[in-house]
């Protein structure tokens, strides 16, 4: 048991190493000030957080409601259709990107946020529904049918008999959507217009001349956010369990 | 039973969702003019774009790739509606477009700007007599030397010696493209990548095999490996060592004695440009003595205007990294395509690396 401990803290180290060296460059006062200055970089940020909330909880939403469609089908059919989600996650995303442009330039529409939203929401959906799917199937229906037999309407069933079981995997569907969509390049530079610059177009195109130190603060930002993200999740949890 | 409900609840949301993106309106080209640009990151100064657009009543937008086949994917992919007015191939693919057919031939009457380029610019191998493109930025690889690691080097520092001499040995980083490395490889017998032949190919991996033991690796990015102090001697593009050397005065930039690859970033205009009088107006801008002095003052890359290298200060017009002796000019060359080679390079390349 030891041993499993050990390996397992070196592992850790090992995964979290490159992450904690960053902090360290990105920690310099100067560097926030650089990234505080860079207003093209900022929009970019601002740009990817907007267009991941959007995403996530447009995915979520539609992706809850599939979850609960998927057990009326017949197991034939269901068979499909979960296939047919799997297809964005087996699919190269350079393919994925070029197909869903091709579509938008055959449609005529042109290309822009709405372009952007879609192509994002097409591929993080899959992803969600996967997740949902099992929250959805291990829901204890006879909370549901107690509920119902106490006079409760369809929607107050969803809110105070479903939602409860549903939440753990709404809250990680969503963290996925947005997560997915934030760090999205390929899909993202086939699909979008010439406005929308998000952070991983900016952060990928200025490879060429120069990555400067407020990329570093960036990290450090985003570390943080994540962090405060995962912390919460694990408090709220325990709370959640104790009760 | 809610159940039952949520189906027809996801066809209603589809439903609603794909009107939404519907009744997207049809750019119609009114409203202001734009001139947009598909270039890399950090190539234009903000201050310049937007004085630029000030002048010309015009809106500048700026779009941007990571790699040149990216851009070329999407330029091919993309009608007039959203295309581009602008953009930036390196050498080696503005060939490529002017093979596929994606660039407008250019108007010199409308690029005063060339008249104030040198001779040799005017006339680059991938497109003679720049009849689509217009040389922009201009670099070269060659090699950075960390006085830390390798104190003495001699004076005429050749390929050859960095690949054989024993003491180099495990201190070599090469980059991680193929025909820069193969090009490295013929040069040290003489040779180059435009005329060589299947033969010299094969004999120029041999070379490099042989040799492995004095290279450490094949790095993606040059840059942490020369700030993490990794390597006595790294492959590596002029712009990258300058902009490292600018904090780490021990890394210095040699253009060895056999001759080094250059390469330059270039302005061209897309065949379904829709503003291309402006994309004009804007070569012209950049590129002017003025424009051409600043925009070098910045990027630390070498224009082909030869009265902005006047108006450059004195530190700048005489950095060797920046502007190469005459002589060492006449030892470089440009990457060419080489289609016939295309397959044998990528299977000994892919040999070299597992090995």
């Amino acid at each position: 048991m030891k041993i499993l401990q050990i390996y397992f803290c070196l592992l850790l180290l090992f995964l979290w190493a490159p992450l904690v060296a960053v902090l360290f460059k990105g920690s310099a006062p100067e560097a926030f000030v650089l990234l505080w200055k860079n207003s093209e970089l900022l929009l970019a940020f601002r740009n990817s957080l907007v267009l991941g909330a959007i995403t996530a909880f447009l995915s979520t939403i539609l992706g809850l409601a599939t979850a609960f469609a998927l057990p009326s089908f017949s197991p034939k059919v269901r068979a499909w259709v979960t296939g047919s989600l799997l297809l964005p996650l087996l699919l190269p995303e350079i393919a994925f990107g070029i197909a869903y442009l091709v579509w938008f330039r055959d449609l005529g529409l042109s290309l822009g946020w709405e372009t952007l939203l879609l192509a994002h929401f097409a591929f993080t959906f899959c992803f969600v529904v996967l997740v949902l799917k099992t929250s959805v199937a291990r829901l204890d229906s006879s909370l549901a049918d107690a509920a119902r037999d106490l006079g409760a309407n369809g929607l107050q069933v969803f809110r105070h008999a479903l939602l409860p079981q549903l939440l753990p995997g709404i809250l990680a569907g969503a963290a996925m959507a947005f997560s997915l969509s934030l760090d999205d390049f390929l899909i993202s530079f086939f699909v979008k217009g010439i406005d929308q610059i998000t952070l991983p177009i900016k952060i990928y195109s200025m490879m060429r001349l120069r990555i400067g130190p407020e990329i570093y603060a960036l990290s450090v930002v985003l570390f943080a956010i994540s962090l405060f993200g995962v912390l919460f999740t694990q408090l709220w949890h325990a709370k959640n369990s104790r009760t | 039973m809610a159940r039952q409900k949520l189906p027809h609840l996801i066809v209603f949301f589809l439903l609603f969702f794909s009107c939404l993106s519907c009744t997207k309106k049809q750019n119609d080209g009114s409203g202001p003019a734009e001139l947009r640009i598909f270039t890399w990151s950090e190539y234009f100064d903000d201050a310049f774009l937007r004085s630029f657009g000030e002048q010309n009543k015009v809106k500048v937008k700026a779009d941007y790739f990571s790699s040149n086949e990216e851009m070329l994917a999407k330029l091919q992919l993309t009608d007039a509606q959203n295309g581009y007015d602008l953009i930036l191939p390196s050498d080696y693919m503005v060939r490529t477009l002017i093979e596929l057919k994606l660039l407008q031939p250019l108007d010199k009457a409308q690029l005063p700007v060339l008249s104030e380029f040198e001779q040799e610019a005017l006339n680059p191998e991938y497109d003679p007599g720049l009849g689509f493109s217009v040389p922009m930025a201009i670099g070269t690889t060659g090699i950075a030397w960390n006085t830390k690691l390798l104190h003495k080097i001699p004076a005429d520092l050749s390929w050859k010696m960095v690949m054989e001499n024993p003491s180099y040995k495990g201190k070599v980083t090469l980059v991680d493209d193929a025909k820069e490395v193969l090009q490295m490889a013929l040069s040290i017998q003489g040779k180059s990548l435009a005329k060589a032949s299947e033969a010299d190919v094969k004999e120029a991996f041999a070379y490099l095999r042989k040799h492995k033991t004095q290279v450490k690796g094949f790095p993606a990015e040059t840059r942490p490996v020369m700030e993490g102090d990794e390597c006595g001697f790294c492959m590596a593009y002029s712009g990258d060592v300058l902009s490292v050397a600018k904090e780490k005065k021990e890394i210095q930039y040699l253009l060895p004695k056999e001759g080094a690859t250059i390469w330059t970033d270039n302005l061209a205009i897309p065949a379904n440009s829709k503003n291309s009088g402006m994309a004009y107006k804007f070569i012209n801008a950049l590129l002017n003595a003025e424009g051409a002095k600043s925009f070098t003052q910045r990027t630390r890359y070498r224009t082909a205007n030869f009265k902005a290298r006047i108006l450059l200060p004195n530190e700048v017009s005489s950095d060797k990294v920046i502007y190469p002796s005459p002589e060492e000019r006449k030892k470089m060359h440009y990457l060419v395509q080489r289609k016939d080679l295309n397959e044998l390079i990528d299977r000994e390349w892919t040999k070299l690396k597992s090995e």
